[in-house]
């Protein structure tokens, strides 16, 4: 019989790992064994029992039988307890697995998937998202909206266009670019590839880049290109956005490795002298929104149905003056527009130099709204005059948000507000301010002044701003009670229940108080609503929060 | 509209394990389906609004949202869903708020939609929705353990439309 060491690592493993001590801690061996004193026992004659060697060997097998089952129960022991560990996290883990996104019911999911569907990956998140699994295709494919973003561009094929408007069906809305620079391109063969897809488009980009070596070729020289290549009708396009990058080269800039665009190249402006009375446009009935990158429309510009201009200019140092002749130009131009979305983003010299800007007024008869977006103006002559020069006599409702200004010599300027003439615009009677200071996050944050009597007509006024804010009235109370009906705080970083206190305090001092209905404290992170209605009172207080 | 009295008055919610909260009325009615309830049984303050499909872990966490956002102004009604502007912006403090498992997410979705708390359930679907942007399809299974079921057809079909992934 040969005797055998069984290391017992496997249970010394398991009661470990079920934190156990079920076996003794003794070093159990066991001999290879065919256990046949458990077979013969009953046939063993008494006499021979007296054998010493027969004892010994049955003494031995009964306490290596007695080891095996202490064994076997501490097994039992220690697998039952880990089983019970693994059921458990198993059970958890189903629970949570079985109870998620695919327990959801199929309004709730393509709820969700619309919101996970981005605007320029449209196409390609909705084929995503029906590549996961059936459920998920059948709600994606059978449901219009998530292909009814369709872009179209000088690279789309056409088997892919027709693909996503067989999905998207009627409700399919094109998005065409036409992108004008290095790159050749074929404007007749897109046009005999894709016009009879016209019915669909919706939104136009039309973009250029042009260099000195282009002698002055505009935006608005590639649009009648376009208008002569082929004439069609775009019966749902509502919204057109040109824009322009002109270059010159730098006149002290060396060529070495690696160069790029903008080391090379300054912004230049050329003036639109495109004649489109003699181009027969494409057909455009439902042309509402007009977007303008870096350019800006001559007043022959054909399309009269245009009521919402955006426009977005880099002011260039030496070319500010046309710039704003030409963007007044063209809105003075156009009757149709009652909403204007101006974007001003400073020039390199605005911070040093200041010069008297005197631009003529226009008149912007049917304008309503007007928003101004102006950021890197360290002085606002430019912004003020700009206002100044536009009279907008139905004017009702102004914004002005300023970004503040970033450059590397920049000092801090107290922020003020820019209003239009209170004579000019008597109907204005809603009047947002944003001011963000953003050199003022290590210094202290200057107080923004409105001066009451500015605004004379505003009835609902919102202010946003890094630091805090002051109304102030210089006339008297008695001349005149002033229209202010509801003053709203929002996301005011630094508006504590001090400057709200003061705030309050000069609305009283200025008669207005008592006429004002709402004072609106929304996500202004240094009050709580305690401090705002202890500042303001319950009658007048609307608290919000994100 | 609401009333002073009604922002002085508890309101009892059950859920389905049977357990009790009291709440103010004006955090019970940032849902629309217990404001509705609370309308049609009238004054009797005693009366208990049960709410079947929803567990006591998962309101005491409706609610916890509820509170924060007692105070926020009645959601305007959407015209179309599918035409208004989809932000996957969320608030810092929902986003905090949110911050919890899988399984928790799901049930305060489901519970979102049953009690009609439409900002609520935005939070949620945001959340979920931030998860699957920009993932691909393996990802998007892995993510949420869901079974690859198509078949070989379907699996070949599914290849071509790849192909016009990569056309721009």
């Amino acid at each position: 019989m040969r005797r055998t060491g069984v290391k017992l690592a496997l249970m010394r493993a398991l009661e470990m790992a079920s934190a156990g001590t079920y076996s003794e801690e003794e070093d159990y061996s066991f001999d290879l064994s065919d256990w046949c004193f458990a077979k013969t026992f009953e046939k063993l004659q008494p006499s021979s029992m007296n054998s010493s060697n027969l004892a010994s060997d049955l003494l031995s097998e009964w306490a290596q039988v007695e080891s095996m089952l202490k064994l076997s129960k501490a097994l039992v022991a220690s697998t039952s307890v880990l089983l019970n560990l693994y059921d458990r996290q198993l059970r958890c883990l189903s629970s949570k697995l079985s109870k998620g996104l695919t327990s959801l019911p199929d309004e709730l999911l393509v709820y969700i998937l619309r919101f996970a569907q981005g605007g320029e990956s449209a196409f390609k998140d909705a084929l995503s998202f029906s590549h996961v699994s059936r459920r998920f295709r059948r709600l994606t494919v059978g449901n219009r909206v998530f292909w009814s973003t369709v872009t179209l561009s000088r690279n789309s094929e056409k088997e892919r266009i027709d693909f996503q408007l067989s999905r998207g069906g009627k409700d399919a809305r094109i998005h065409v670019t036409f992108e004008f620079d290095e790159m050749y391109w074929n404007p007749e063969e897109f046009f005999d590839t894709f016009s009879e897809t016209a019915a669909h488009w919706q939104f136009l980009t039309i973009k250029g880049k042009f260099y000195e070596g282009d002698q002055g070729t505009t935006i608005f020289d590639k649009v009648l290109d376009l208008f002569e290549y082929r004439h069609i009708v775009l019966p749902q396009l509502q919204e057109m956005c040109l824009e322009e990058e002109q270059l010159q080269e730098r006149p002290d800039v060396e060529s070495y490795e690696d160069v790029s665009d903008e080391d090379i190249y300054e912004r230049c402006w050329y003036s639109c002298d495109t004649k489109f009375k003699s181009a027969r446009a494409w057909n455009l009935p439902n042309l509402r929104t007009l977007k303008c990158i870096q350019c800006a429309p001559s007043p022959s510009f054909p399309f009269n149905s245009i009521t919402t201009l955006d426009m977005t200019l880099h002011i260039l140092s030496d070319a500010y003056a046309n710039q704003i002749v030409e963007m007044k130009r063209f809105i003075a131009s156009s009757p149709s527009i009652t909403e204007i979305t101006l974007t001003l983003f400073g020039y390199a010299a605005s911070g040093r130099v200041e010069h008297d800007f005197d631009f003529k007024p226009v008149i912007c008869p049917n304008v309503t709204s007007f928003k101004i977006h102006v950021a890197h103006f360290e002085k606002f002559n430019l912004i003020i005059s700009t206002i100044n020069s536009l009279r907008m006599p139905k004017l009702r409702s102004f914004e002005i948000f300023d970004e503040g200004y970033s450059g590397w010599e920049s000092k801090h300027q107290k922020p003020f507000l820019i209003a239009p003439n209170p004579i000019d615009h008597r109907l204005l009677e809603s009047f947002t301010v944003n001011i963000r200071d953003t050199n003022g996050r290590d210094s202290k944050p200057q107080l923004l002044v409105i001066p009451l009597e500015a605004l004379p007509n505003v009835s609902s006024l919102c202010v946003t701003t890094s630091g805090g804010s002051v109304l102030r009235r210089s006339s008297s109370p008695s001349e005149g009670a002033s229209s202010l009906r509801e003053l709203q705080f929002k996301s005011c970083e630094k508006l504590d229940f001090k400057h709200l206190s003061c705030a309050v305090f000069y609305l009283k001092e200025a008669g207005v108080w008592e006429t004002l209905k709402h004072l609106v404290v929304q996500d202004c992170k240094l009050l709580d609503y305690e401090a705002a209605l202890k500042a303001v009172g319950i009658e007048r207080l609307r608290f919000l929060t994100d | 509209m609401s009333t002073t009295e009604d922002k002085t008055r508890k309101v009892k919610l059950v859920t389905s394990d049977n357990e009790e909260f009291e709440v103010d009325w004006e955090v019970a009615t940032r849902s629309v389906l217990i404001k509705h309830m609370l309308e049609d049984i009238g004054e009797s303050e005693e009366q208990a609004i049960p709410l079947p499909n929803v567990t006591a872990n998962v309101l005491k966490k409706v609610l916890e949202w509820c509170e924060h956002h007692r105070k926020d102004p009645e959601p305007a009604p959407e015209s179309s869903d599918d035409n208004r502007k989809r932000t996957l912006e969320i608030g810092d403090w929902d986003a905090k708020f949110i911050q919890v498992d899988q399984e928790m997410l799901f049930e305060i979705i489901l519970a979102a939609n049953y009690l009609d708390i439409k900002a609520l359930l935005d939070v949620g679907c945001k959340t979920v929705a931030n998860m699957i942007k920009g993932k691909q399809p393996e990802e998007i299974r892995k993510m949420f353990n869901i079974v690859n079921d198509f078949t070989p057809e379907e699996e070949a079909q599914i290849k071509k439309e790849n192909e016009w992934a990569e056309d721009r």
